[in-house]
């Protein structure tokens, strides 16, 4: 078809079968197809609803094992590329303090379509997202 | 949300996004987008399958009974996009929702278009100059005014162009009926529990 990767989107970080899978497929494309790339996307709406809060430092492992992986995406600022479902409810200093924590070595391109302002791309959502995130995405666009 | 499976797959859409992908990486605009070679033409229609009037038992009860986010900006609406050859020859795409029919004249590469869904049957057809029907959308869930599913399911029913011009959609039940039936040994129940008062 013509694709050049894909997102992994990921709800529970700690089901064992998540890192078997993402041992296959990031050694698959690496050995098979060196030009696929593929990123996490932190599925923050299904683990809210399974753990009952939104809790990004369950990701932290998984994404320290990868993201320097040479199938995995890096963004137009030579960082790790990373996206979500959902803003999990967490404020743009979460965030930003989330970022911190990998010393801003990232490339955030979060789905934030929960957030207020977001479907009408208000001047005041860009004010409150925009030094947060390097993108932005969204996972519904056929409605 | 339920996720794409066997009734809800998304496979319908890999024609026209291997079609987009190839004119997007050669530079090209939509209307430089082709049909593989060896067929007439590439598309789809999706629709989701419920009506923004629609209105489904024990809203708010759990996460997957509350309306997703983002349900306030869908419309209702019958989606299609179809990729034609370099000469289309008059040929014409026509979308029929629960009987209603509307009519676009085909052009080179992407035509894409959108109509107000009605509940009931959708489909989608390509006609030639003549009105001959050459390849059709069919088969796919029906809309219902109702909530079969039993939540707010906003998934598409995504439904490919094929040759198999026979196929006729299927209307699943439109209630739903096991919550509704809870509901209402509930509503009951809090009725007899009024009595003692």
């Amino acid at each position: 078809m013509g694709f050049d990767g894909f997102a992994l989107n990921i709800g529970d970080p700690a089901q064992y079968y998540v890192r078997n899978t993402f041992n296959y497929m990031f050694d698959y494309a690496r050995d098979n197809f060196p030009g696929f790339k593929l990123f996490i996307s932190l599925d923050l709406w299904a683990e809210g609803a399974s753990y009952g809060h939104t809790d990004l430092a369950a990701y932290h492992d998984i994404l320290q094992d990868f993201k320097g992986h040479p199938a995995y995406l890096q963004g137009p600022n030579g960082h790790s590329f990373v996206s979500s479902f959902s803003s999990g409810g967490l404020n743009n200093t979460d965030w930003e303090d989330w970022k911190s924590s990998w010393a801003n070595q990232l490339y955030l391109v979060p789905d934030l379509d929960d957030t207020k302002g977001y479907n009408t791309s208000d001047p005041g959502w860009w004010h409150y997202w925009g030094d947060v995130i390097d993108g932005a995405m969204s996972w519904e666009t056929a409605w | 949300m339920k996720y794409a499976n066997s009734h809800w797959s998304h496979a319908g859409w890999q024609p026209l996004i291997t079609s987009f992908i190839g004119a997007l990486k050669a530079g090209l605009p939509a209307s430089g987008m082709i049909p593989p070679i060896g067929k007439i033409a590439v598309g789809a229609m999706w629709y989701k399958t419920i009506l923004s009037t629609s209105v489904c038992p024990n809203e708010g009860s759990s996460n997957y009974t509350k309306k997703p986010d983002g349900w306030e900006t869908a419309t209702d609406s019958l989606n299609w996009a179809v990729v034609l050859p370099n000469d289309p020859q008059g040929m014409q795409i026509r979308t029929i929702t629960n009987g209603r029919m509307d009519y676009f004249q085909g052009k080179q590469g992407l035509n894409y278009g959108t109509v107000s869904v009605e509940a009931g049957d959708q489909r989608l057809e390509l006609l030639d100059w003549a009105g001959n029907v050459l390849l059709v959308a069919s088969g796919g869930r029906c809309v219902s005014s109702s909530c079969p599913d039993c939540i707010y399911n906003m998934n598409y029913q995504v439904v490919e162009l094929k040759k198999d011009t026979g196929v006729v959609g299927t209307c699943p039940y439109q209630a739903c009926k096991r919550q509704v039936f809870a509901h209402y040994m509930v509503s009951l129940l809090l009725d007899l529990s009024n009595l003692d008062h």
